[in-house]
């Protein structure tokens, strides 16, 4: 817990707040993916530039201004979308911050800077994916995907306890969701550990 | 009313999960927690007067109000600097904290129709933020304290816990008589 774990961090700052629906998931893990390729990018070329104590500001304001030309994008592709998701792009603008920063930079392996952010990023959205859909199909029994109209809704044939547990769209349940896959994941690791 | 709403029931930590990352790995101590709730609340009030009234009067006629959270990362980023020369103040950039009053400042000019409604509503995120840092803080000292099994260390029973409060507060919302809450 003490141990800062970016998967840990970037999972309760983009999937908890996030909503239950996997196509705004499939939107903000793009979003997410583009945004710190892109800013790991330009970090490189501050590091190269020598800002000094402008690296931070530098990265955040160009952070900022990436999420903003992806909303844009977004609302070309579908204003519904882009509507809906609203303050959800800066919180995604937050997280993709917390990934290129906490990934430390060595001087002279950028290669390998670029390459372990990427790494994380798609090790991540394949996380987030498995959570956004498990939190649909939990909350709504259903699986969507996010085409120009909004999102498309595929409705799934539920088990009798899932149906009707719209509960499980909130935050706070999402907390509950995000802490039995912690439990899950931790139980499999002292298993494997012992033997 | 609003303050109240935005303050305890819909505050931006249980609402959208601002900050929540912070909570959950931050240590507590008194004396920066005082410092920083009044630094960052100076700060707070002075970049939402600046940033709104570059926005009403420069991005609002030339149709550029899309760019609005860059203004007001700007204008935080200098007042920041600016009571970092004036007085000993805390380094917010080092934890990633910096990032927190620039989301609450965005939040409060999405929602806001008026300069007055921004205030109020970045007051009471900023209030609802530090009221609960205390009180996860208390819950993980008395997690740590009653020794969980080893796959309870992980933080999940912190986010459980949080998840309780939530749900106490949401109470109304989450009832299952009103389903069409959701």
């Amino acid at each position: 817990m003490k141990k800062k774990n970016i998967f840990f961090i970037a999972s309760v700052s983009i999937l908890i707040p996030a909503t239950g629906r996997l196509g705004y998931g499939i939107i903000l893990l793009i979003g997410l993916i583009s945004i710190n390729c892109i800013s790991s990018l330009l970090y490189i070329v501050f590091k190269k530039c020598d800002v000094g104590s402008f690296e931070t500001p530098l990265q955040i304001f160009t952070t900022i201004a990436i999420t903003i030309i992806f909303k844009e994008c977004v609302r070309f592709y579908s204003p519904i979308l882009s509507f809906n998701l609203h303050f959800l792009f800066f919180i995604l603008c937050f997280s993709s911050f917390l990934f290129t920063s906490q990934t430390k930079i060595e001087e002279g392996a950028y290669v390998a800077y670029l390459l372990s952010v990427l790494k994380q990023s798609l090790a991540f959205s394949f996380f987030g994916l498995f959570f956004f859909s498990l939190r649909e199909y939990v909350a709504y029994a259903s699986i969507s995907l996010p085409v120009t109209q909004g999102l498309k809704i595929i409705p799934i044939s539920a088990v009798h306890l899932f149906n009707g547990s719209f509960l499980w769209s909130s935050t706070a349940f999402a907390l509950i969701l995000m802490a039995i896959i912690l439990i899950i994941v931790s139980a499999f690791q002292k298993k494997k550990a012992k033997g | 009313m609003s303050l109240l709403f935005f303050f305890l029931f819909s505050s931006a930590l249980f609402n959208y999960g601002m900050g929540l990352q912070g909570f959950l790995l931050k240590e507590y101590n008194l004396k920066r927690y005082l410092l920083c709730f009044l630094q960052v609340l100076i700060e707070l009030f002075l970049s939402l007067a600046v940033s709104w009234f570059f926005i009403r009067h420069i991005l609002l006629p030339i149709q550029l109000t899309e760019l609005f959270p860059l203004i007001v990362f700007l204008v935080f980023y200098f007042f920041h600097t600016l009571i970092s020369f004036l007085v000993e103040t805390i380094d917010l950039e080092a934890s990633n904290e910096i990032f927190l009053p620039v989301l609450i400042l965005i939040m409060s000019f999405l929602h806001s129709m008026n300069f007055s409604k921004a205030l109020i509503i970045s007051l009471a995120c900023h209030l609802s933020y530090f009221l609960a840092i205390p009180i996860l803080y208390a819950i993980r000292l008395r997690i740590d304290q009653a020794h969980p099994l080893p796959v309870f260390k992980t933080g999940a029973l912190v986010l459980i816990s949080l998840a309780v409060i939530m749900i106490s507060l949401y109470a109304f919302d989450l009832s299952v008589f009103f389903q069409g809450g959701f």
